[in-house]
């Protein structure tokens, strides 16, 4: 028996039967723009923000990963926050609406 | 009494779980009082929100898997990085729709033999691992040039350009190799231009060539990162060659002034057969040199 599980994150994007074809076209785009502000960061905040949103490592993790101190784990996190905020204002707006904040119940 | 400014501080360690014990809560009991950091925490979590809900069409890098990957497969002390660590990235990466199930006790300790045996290496063979890890990086960069993924941030078929992209770009003083032949021959190949990629915690410059419809890559960087070693070697010029057939691809270190130069491609023949396809009059003692 193979043994996959699929993460809650991963199965509410996929598999969520109550969003219609508007929030899925939003979503989707979310997901385009969020993937494109990422390609536009520099390569070290690139790395940095998988690593700690995604696959959710410690900072002293992601220091032995990235060999370089637990302080510029932090001071890029920041960083790449930061940026990531002022490339994603617009999307984060349309987000915070109530129209797209009711699509992303359940995940 | 701490000010918003230290505060403003921990949101992000609260946000990434890191903060605890006393500091937690006299974050909270801030939080309590102060609509500022409430606002700027909310802030925060929509845009950890927004970048969670947006995984599935997220992957790494193929630099920085192979980053990890590598970090994996070197002693355990070259990157500070528990092995068990390693292994779990490594997992993750490979499979990023999966949830990963932390190592059961005996894998741990399995891990931990593994730390210690890796200290016991001789220095030889750590040279050798090193060596394994640039040739993997190589040869990884080089698939990823083939298959698209690695598009060229200079082109340009001037070794003067070329060279100048680099500087100030990588962390060691690039230098093209030059083969002695440049000066009166007819090459057979010729400069495509280049990029940066990860290496280690810096990074390399990928030089890209084309021969006989053919690319070619070859990764440079600093000997202090990266060592050539093992396979057949055949000393030339003062320089010593290492010639190693791996996954299909002939691949050939060599170090000089500083840098470690790491050449992968299709080019038919193996080991030192694969230059004289480009480099003829290597059979009658020519030699390579650097650009100084």
């Amino acid at each position: 028996m193979i043994d996959i599980e699929i993460g809650d994150g991963v199965s509410g994007s996929i598999v969520e039967p109550s969003k219609n074809s508007h929030d899925l076209h939003v979503s989707k785009m979310e997901t385009e723009q969020v993937r494109a502000a990422i390609q536009e960061l520099p390569i070290p905040f690139r790395e940095i923000i998988p690593l700690r949103e995604y696959e959710e490592l410690s900072y002293q993790e992601i220091a032995g990963v990235l060999d370089c101190p637990v302080g510029t784990v932090m001071s890029r996190l920041g960083r790449a926050r930061a940026k990531l905020r002022e490339l994603l204002s617009e999307t984060l707006e349309r987000s915070d609406s109530p129209s797209v904040r009711g699509s992303n119940e359940g995940l | 009494m701490k000010g918003c400014d230290y505060y403003g501080m921990n949101i992000q360690r609260y946000l990434d779980k890191e903060l605890i014990g006393q500091d937690l809560e006299e974050f909270h009991a801030h939080l309590e009082e102060c609509p500022t950091c409430r606002t700027q925490l909310e802030e925060e979590e929509a845009l950890s929100g927004l970048l969670h809900r947006s995984r599935p069409l997220y992957s790494a890098s193929d630099a920085l898997r192979r980053r990890i990957l590598q970090a994996d497969s070197l002693p355990s002390t070259a990157t500070g990085a528990p092995v068990r660590l390693g292994k779990r990235i490594a997992k993750m990466l490979e499979r990023p729709f999966q949830s990963v199930k932390r190592p059961s006790w005996p894998v741990f300790v399995t891990a931990i033999l593994l730390v210690a045996a890796g200290l016991l290496l001789a220095p030889g063979i750590l040279r050798q691992s090193r060596a394994n890890g640039y040739i993997e990086t190589a040869i990884a960069a080089h698939r990823s040039f083939l298959g698209g993924s690695l598009p060229l941030e200079i082109q340009s078929e001037s070794p003067s350009i070329v060279t100048a992209w680099f500087a100030g770009k990588v962390p060691f003083t690039f230098r093209l190799p030059n083969s002695a032949e440049e000066l009166g021959h007819e090459q057979t190949y010729r400069l495509v231009g280049g990029r940066l990629v990860n290496y280690k915690s810096g990074y390399a410059a990928l030089v890209a060539y084309q021969a006989q419809q053919q690319k070619i890559s070859l990764l440079v960087s600093s000997s202090r990162s990266a060592a050539a070693a093992g396979g057949e070697e055949v000393p030339s010029g003062g320089i010593v060659f290492h010639y190693s057939k791996r996954a299909s691809f002939n691949v050939i270190t060599w170090s000089t002034h500083g840098l470690t130069y790491a050449l992968v491609s299709s080019l038919p023949g193996s080991g030192r057969g694969s230059c004289l396809v480009c480099h003829q009059n290597m059979a009658n003692g020519s030699h390579f040199s650097a650009h100084q």
